[in-house]
């Protein structure tokens, strides 16, 4: 696997810890274009520094995590069969 | 020798799928151990994540000031003139408002008990962290117990503490999109129900012959009214009998540093 598929996964992971959230988001978003579970794992990470009961209904992170893994599997299989396909 | 083509991509496709079976055991694994670690040990996480944390933060404050060696040098000067003027007029104003609460103390009689505060320090705050939550320094340890409530500069209040770890704790901010804080607004009073909106800001609706004005202040209970935030919008429609109104929060908390925790 490509060194360069790593590099917006480790940027999600300084901006979850250090920059406002929508950096974070953004980040994992192309982290998980690359490795879809990581829309899952940043969620989830969120939820689990920040998310505390009574914050809002669901925590969302895991929830939008989970979307987003089952999208970045769309886009990943379609990339790639348009790349091997031609 | 050499291999068929069919073959050779069979092999590469059968190392793929193997190679994405094992990314999603590892992620998996990891999102096990996360919910692991904050359920069985709630302290671990915040702790591994205390440095980078405030790194951030001086990184953020180091942005600040060097992008201040890019203004104005005139106006700043101008601005620091017309704050050092405020600053006096507002010294002024407590020393008055100060021995006017002492005379209405002396009158009425003061709480025989002083409350119990916890200095902590917030390492994050919105909008690191996007669900109007502080994470503070302070745990069970330094005495914080969940319920307890989070006081700003000034003791404007900002939330409830909700957990507690040994050497941390997480605050609900009053802001959080959808929580309901019972409240007044104005001279008068008048009850309201805040609702959260997000980034320290509230909304809240009430009937159109209350007339809520901009400017006015919004109370929340603690010890007698406090005073939380400003109406800054008032948003009425004709076919609604009521209007919504914004309210901005005293407290800035995006550069909130330090609170204090009551019972």
């Amino acid at each position: 696997m490509a060194a360069y598929r790593f590099v917006p996964a480790v940027l999600a992971l300084i901006a979850i810890v250090s920059y406002p959230y929508p950096f974070g988001i953004l980040f994992a978003a192309i982290s998980a274009l690359f490795i879809p579970p990581l829309a899952l794992l940043y969620g989830v990470l969120f939820d689990v520094l920040y998310f505390v009961p009574g914050a809002s209904a669901a925590p969302l992170g895991t929830v939008l995590g989970l979307i987003g893994w089952g999208m970045a599997v769309v886009v990943h299989d379609f990339v790639k069969t348009r790349i091997i396909g031609g | 020798m050499k291999m068929p083509f069919s073959r050779t991509r069979r092999s590469q496709t059968a190392l793929l799928k193997r190679g994405s079976a094992l990314t999603i055991g590892i992620v998996l694994g990891i999102v096990a151990l996360l919910f692991m670690l904050r359920t069985v040990f709630p302290g671990v996480l915040t702790t591994l994540a205390a440095p980078l944390w405030s790194a951030g933060n001086a990184l953020t404050g180091g942005a600040g000031d060097f992008a201040s060696v890019f203004g104005d040098k005139a106006k700043l000067a101008q601005e620091r003139d017309m704050l050092a003027k405020e600053n006096a007029s507002l010294r002024e104003q407590n020393a008055a408002l100060t021995a006017r609460a002492a005379d209405l103390t002396r009158l009425l009689g003061g709480r025989p008990e002083a409350a119990n505060s916890i200095l902590a320090g917030v390492m994050v705050r919105p909008p690191v962290s996007p669900y109007d939550t502080f994470v503070l320094d302070a745990g069970a340890s330094a005495g914080v117990r969940a319920g307890a409530s989070v006081e700003g500069a000034g003791g404007i209040p900002l939330g409830t503490i909700e957990s507690v770890a040994e050497n941390s704790s997480r605050a609900l901010l009053y802001s959080a999109p959808g929580r309901v804080t019972q409240g007044w607004v104005g001279e008068n009073r008048a009850p309201i129900s805040l609702e959260g909106a997000g980034a320290g800001a509230f909304r809240t609706s009430v009937p159109r012959e209350n007339a809520v004005a901009v400017g006015e202040v919004v109370y929340v209970a603690g010890p007698g009214a406090l005073p939380i935030g400003t109406v800054v919008r008032v948003e009425t429609d004709p076919s609604s009998p009521r209007a919504v109104v914004h309210i901005k929060p005293l407290a800035h908390l995006f550069s909130t540093t330090w609170v204090t925790v009551s019972e």
